[in-house]
């Protein structure tokens, strides 16, 4: 099915004959099926071909739609993926990029769940699991303080307020966490709550600081 | 279990986290209790997660599959399909959100105690397994190689695999 709008992009228009939707599907099924290794494979696959090898978007706009990904709801290749659709080919843009990277990378999650589950009594692969979860484990604590880090840093340059603010909700929640007995949502609710509070009264954001924004 | 009641907690677990392990807390939390998974569920869910290609959200597919069967790991995908559509709405009221300081404030208190639990959660996974001194290794040598940016996950991973297979033969 041929697009009805032509695309505007820096390198001039995209003819709506040259992009059909299933090029667009096999496109992103295509990153589905290569990013083994994690998201930031992902996102490298399709930064690489929004903006260079298909132009389908400025830097800029790329820029943009990733920041907004990062503060929405749920995995932030899929927010990443709907704004990109939408941007290339409106609604059936985004359900048939969704599509394209979902079938895969889903199939193989559960094929590979079913292999571990069948194998999971063989002696050897419960010595395997030993060491994988010991592994995963301070792989998460890496990611956590990756993440952790440019939040801190902007923190750390907005002045004392604003990094003691962050310091205390950091700390805050995992002394809550680490008592077992607190509900989650309630914690997560009163920690944006109390964030709120601070930002809106005692603690103050340069203007200059604010304004960084990096990919 | 309940397929539908295990549909909406994670659901509502992706709905209210951003990030794919952010709903991590929040499942942990309601199925711990029921008794439909163990913290050994949670990490082999997340260690499958992350060894299978995307995003590494998609262990929610696999602690599906692991509770309920292929049914489970369908309900799960589209547990965590349906939340990230939400940005339709964010993106267009995102200038606006951005310039308030109230509202920057509630987005770095969520941020910062999903994450301050999500590492609490982590070190929990542990004792899933009568943590000893092997484990402990294993943690501090992933810790160590997974802060080199360039070293795929999937090689740590494997690494742990053949670790696990030596230190507790």
């Amino acid at each position: 099915m041929p697009l009805e709008t032509p695309i505007e992009t820096e390198r001039g228009k995209i003819e709506p004959s040259s992009l059909s939707l299933f090029r667009l599907f096999r496109i992103w099924f295509s990153f589905g099926v290569q990013s083994f290794g994690g998201g930031s494979t992902t996102l490298a696959l399709i930064q690489r071909a929004a903006i260079d090898r298909e132009s389908w978007m400025t830097v800029e706009e790329f820029t943009h739609y990733w920041a907004v990904s990062q503060v929405a709801p749920g995995i932030n290749l899929f927010c990443l993926t709907i704004l990109i659709g939408r941007h290339i080919a409106g609604f059936a843009g985004m359900v048939v990029c969704m599509l394209g990277l979902i079938i895969p990378s889903v199939s193989v999650t559960i094929l590979m769940t079913a292999g571990y589950a069948y194998l999971q009594h063989f002696p050897v692969l419960q010595r395997a699991v030993r060491g994988i979860i010991p592994a995963t484990v301070g792989l998460g604590l890496v990611t956590t303080v990756r993440m952790l880090y440019p939040l801190l840093k902007r923190g750390y340059h907005e002045g004392v307020r604003s990094f003691s603010a962050l310091l205390l909700l950091l700390f805050g929640s995992i002394v809550i966490a680490a008592q077992g007995r607190a509900v989650i949502y309630l914690v997560l609710v009163s920690m944006g709550l109390f964030g709120g509070l601070l930002y809106g009264t005692v603690v103050v954001i340069p203007k200059e600081v604010k304004g960084e924004e990096s990919l | 279990m309940n397929p539908l009641v295990s549909f909406v907690i994670m659901f509502q677990a992706s709905l209210f986290s951003t990030g794919g392990m952010g709903n991590l807390p929040m499942i942990h939390d309601e199925y711990l209790p029921r008794g439909w998974a163990t913290n050994q569920t949670f990490a082999e869910s997340l260690a499958v997660g992350q060894l299978s290609p995307g995003p590494n959200g998609l262990w929610v597919v696999s602690l599906g599959y692991l509770t309920d069967g292929l049914r489970g790991s369908l309900l799960a995908t589209l547990a965590i399909i349906l939340p990230p559509f939400v940005i339709l709405f964010i993106e267009g009221i995102y200038q606006y959100l951005e310039n308030l300081r109230a509202m920057e404030g509630f987005v770095r208190g969520i941020m910062l105690s999903s994450m301050g639990i999500f590492a609490v959660i982590m070190v929990r996974l542990l004792t899933s397994q009568s943590v000893d001194g092997r484990g402990l290794v294993i943690v501090a040598g992933a810790i160590v190689l997974g802060s080199f940016k360039r070293m795929p996950v999937a090689v740590i991973l494997i690494l742990g695999a053949f670790a696990g297979m030596l230190l507790y033969s």
